[in-house]
């Protein structure tokens, strides 16, 4: 059971334009508008928006929702309580989003006028990007590239360059430092997540994240011939989206707030949001990767989008479970970590994986 | 009468992502501080990514992106270490 979203909005878009304003139209003697507005070009840009609007307010509901677990969750593991505002505290993050909304914006006096409100935007844009290419079932998606694996990658790989950009215009020694660590860090643990990705291509065939999917609805999930590299993913992605074992970039005990120090008001709260949404990119794409996606019991009564999202809740759990539990890593020993210990680790997986293709086992 | 509009979309797309490019391009040499080159320079990959895109070669254009980008801010880590900038205070461009 699955939303057919793009038929649905294509009907509903359908409806409101020929049945409705074309109808209005019509009666007030304007038919050339009408016929403009019923054309299927019309109404096939008319649709890609209004999809294009849903998927995005989607995963920005879905990264809120993480920012509401992540609070209430460390509460817990904190023994208190969390966030408390509305019922459950689920309204915290919207009260938070609208203080920093009203905060005065302040661009420092030494920073770079023309790259330190730019950053931000860069960042936020490329981790809402990322939303276009995640399936959340056979209906519901955006696009159905065959590359959307890599595109998200891609994107992936633009972070680093944005942050450095935001640290090195901020013109404060702490944001700069941050900035060189996150650039550092992102690109050496690309990597052997590049690599864990690639035994997957190799298994499945395809850099198509629906077909990926559909490869182990018909099979068996990933995580059972790629244990490791499901946890060499695991950590790498960690550390791509700067998570606790691996927040050098923003370690609060050392540099003040990291490469976001400069950043006040709104552009603070971007960063947060984009923080968040680049988390749910990430343990999503390792749902769909390795736990099978929107893969689940009872296909017929519980709907597919809903298996997606508890799979995506279920990994950032583990997240947060990371983060109460595990001290950060020191500076000297982040790179040995990725170097020695995860890239091994990746090359074997993928030997494991080549291995079972050519025995044609799967 | 009426005037028959024929646009070729394509060719429009072409020149504004030609024109982004070009104008990235000179930005790069035209820009003194050097992480604005760089800024600049990373435009124009993004540019030629996009060209790729729009010529039919998806693949293409997307490894570009992910190649030549992630490279971009490895080359302004060695642009801001080998270059000389006053942190906090100081002539800003001396």
């Amino acid at each position: 059971m699955y939303l057919d979203l793009w038929g649905l909005v294509g009907g509903l878009v359908h409806w409101l334009m020929v049945d409705v304003i074309g109808t209005i139209l019509n009666w007030l003697h304007i038919y050339a508008l009408a016929e403009w507005l019923g054309s299927p070009g019309v109404l096939n840009i008319v649709t890609i928006l209004v999809v294009a609007l849903i998927i995005l307010i989607v995963g920005m509901l879905v990264s809120i929702t993480l920012i509401w677990q992540e609070r209430k969750m460390l509460g817990r593991f904190m023994d208190r309580v969390g966030t408390q505002v509305g019922p459950f505290g689920l309204f915290q993050n919207f009260a938070d989003a609208f203080k920093v909304l009203v905060k005065e914006y302040i661009v420092p006096n030494a920073a770079d006028r023309l790259i330190y409100p730019l950053a931000p935007i860069l960042i936020i844009g490329v981790s809402m990007a990322m939303f276009v290419t995640i399936p959340y079932s056979q209906g519901f998606y955006m696009s159905n590239s065959s590359l959307s694996l890599i595109l998200t990658l891609a994107l992936f790989g633009v972070i680093p360059f944005a942050v450095l950009l935001g640290g090195w215009a901020s013109n404060n020694k702490y944001t700069l430092i941050g900035g060189m660590r996150a650039a550092a860090q992102t690109c050496a643990y690309e990597v052997p997540m590049l690599l864990s990705v690639a035994s997957v291509v190799v298994l499945t065939g395809s850099m198509s994240l629906m077909e990926i999917v559909t490869y182990q609805q018909e099979n068996l999930w990933l995580i059972i011939p790629l244990i490791i590299g499901f946890f060499v993913f695991l950590i790498s992605m960690i550390s791509e989206i700067e998570r606790v074992p691996f927040d050098l970039p923003e370690a609060e005990a050392e540099l003040v707030e990291g490469w976001g120090t400069e950043y006040g008001g709104m552009r603070f709260g971007l960063i947060m949001m984009s923080e968040y949404a680049r988390a749910f990119v990430g343990s999503s794409l390792i749902a769909l990767l390795f736990l099978g996606g929107w893969d689940g019991l009872l296909p017929e009564f519980i709907p597919a989008g809903l298996w997606f999202l508890l799979k995506v809740l279920l990994v950032f759990t583990i997240f947060i479970w990371a983060r109460a539990a595990l001290p950060r890593v020191r500076t000297d020993q982040i790179l040995n970590i990725c170097w020695k210990r995860l890239l091994p680790l990746a090359a074997i997986n993928l030997f494991i994986a080549v291995f079972f293709k050519s025995m044609g086992w799967f | 009468m009426a005037v028959v509009w024929s646009v070729e979309w394509d060719l429009v797309v072409f020149l504004l992502i030609a024109a982004i490019t070009i104008i990235a391009a000179l930005a790069v040499i035209w820009s003194k501080e050097i992480v604005r080159s760089v800024m600049w320079l990373s435009l124009v990959f993004v540019g030629v990514g996009a060209t790729y895109i729009l010529l039919g070669s998806e693949y293409l254009g997307i490894i570009q992106i992910l190649i030549y980008v992630g490279a971009v801010s490895v080359l302004m880590l060695f642009g801001i270490m080998l270059t000389k900038r006053r942190l906090l205070g100081g002539d800003r461009y001396e």
